[in-house]
């Protein structure tokens, strides 16, 4: 329990399961299991332990978060990237160059650095590419209706 | 510190650089690139004609020694064949480097977006929409507009206008194109041109006008 601890500690951004799976040298299911003794350690702190069957992630609660986040560097993703999620989040599916219609050229960029963090998957159907939030967007804000 | 600027004037400049260096008469890291730099724009400014060869192999040459000294940090490759390739068979000592005590942090956090922000960038951006202009698009139907026209006899105009000409011109033959038109308006100086050119086609008159915009004057051809 403790490496999987150190390792969502100090990647502070979701790690796959499989991934834990390979650094304690345990079966995923084990892996579940551990994660769930963690989740329960931690209920008691401004620490939460979040995942699903492919992540899991170590973060700062939200109650937390709003009162130190100026203490961070910087965000994970930026304003512009943000509101071109939300729209996605919001018209899902929809088509990339509906997107770009709407927020203009830039978001073709924050739809590529959208996808390397995981939050969005585009999806080829004929000439046209769809665009849907992932699971892992889901470990991020929790299921929502928006 | 070594007058790169006299140096790059030599045919052989490169060679006897490297073969400074070599010998230990030059020490890479004791050149001031950025004030050889400076020193290189005001010998430019100076320079009473452009001579592109010697500025060209000052650059040149600061950037072997820029090479040197990242050679020698090792960031740059560590295989003697690289160095042969830039340096010409001469390999740069690697000075040893003090190993310098550093703030490892134990995690570097770049701060979650919380489902509030994401709300209030939804939030934003559609009132962003809201507020954009409809673009209109310039539309592809073509628009009928009916013009009311006077039918004009061509032939009668420009006989009238040859007939003023006769009228008006002096003993040479001159007459202004302003003493031609019966109303200063737009009708009657566009008529009374166009009868004008009429009589140019035929032969019957000259035009001239010295300036753009100008007085044009009419001659008369004699038959």
């Amino acid at each position: 329990m403790k490496l999987i601890e150190a390792a969502l500690f100090i990647a502070s951004r979701p790690l796959s399961i499989d991934e834990l799976s390979n650094l304690c040298n345990s079966p995923r299911e084990e892996v579940l299991k551990e994660l769930r003794k963690l989740k329960k350690r931690y209920e008691d702190s401004a620490i939460e332990i979040v995942y699903n069957d492919e992540e899991a992630w170590m973060r700062l609660r939200d109650e937390y978060l709003k009162k130190v986040s100026h203490l961070a560097f910087k965000s994970q993703i930026s304003r512009p990237v943000l509101r071109t999620l939300a729209l996605i989040a919001k018209l899902q599916p929809i088509k990339r160059s509906e997107i770009a219609k709407m927020r203009g050229g830039r978001a073709y960029e924050h739809i590529k650095r959208l996808e390397e963090l995981g939050l969005v998957k585009s999806e080829k159907k004929g000439r046209t590419v769809i665009l849907r939030t992932t699971k892992r967007f889901e470990l991020y804000f929790g299921k929502l209706e928006i | 510190m070594i007058d790169l600027l006299e140096l790059a004037r030599e045919p052989s400049w490169k060679a006897m650089l490297l073969e400074m260096v070599r010998r230990g008469e030059i020490d890479p890291w004791d050149v001031d690139l950025e004030r050889l730099a400076t020193l290189f724009i005001q010998r430019i400014k100076e320079m009473r004609r452009l001579e592109l060869r010697v500025p060209a192999n000052v650059i040149l040459a600061a950037s072997i020694l820029l090479r040197l000294k990242v050679y020698s940090l090792g960031f740059w490759g560590t295989e003697e064949e690289k160095a042969e390739e830039v340096f010409g068979g001469f390999t740069p000592e690697i000075p040893e480097i003090q190993e310098i005590d550093a703030f490892i942090p134990s995690r570097i956090v770049m701060r979650r977006v919380t489902l509030e922000e994401l709300i209030q960038a939804l939030e934003e951006v559609m009132e962003f929409e809201k507020r954009k202009r409809p673009r209109t698009r310039p539309s592809s139907r073509v628009m009928e507009i009916e013009v009311e026209i006077e039918p004009l006899d061509v032939s009668a105009l420009v006989n009238e206008v040859l007939s003023r000409v006769k009228a008006l011109a002096d003993p040479k033959g001159w007459v202004l194109f302003s003493e031609l038109l019966l109303e200063r308006d737009a009708i009657n100086v566009v008529r009374t041109l166009i009868a004008l050119l009429h009589l140019v086609y035929e032969g019957k008159v000259r035009l001239l006008q010295d300036r753009l915009f100008g007085e044009i004057y009419v001659k008369m051809v004699r038959p």
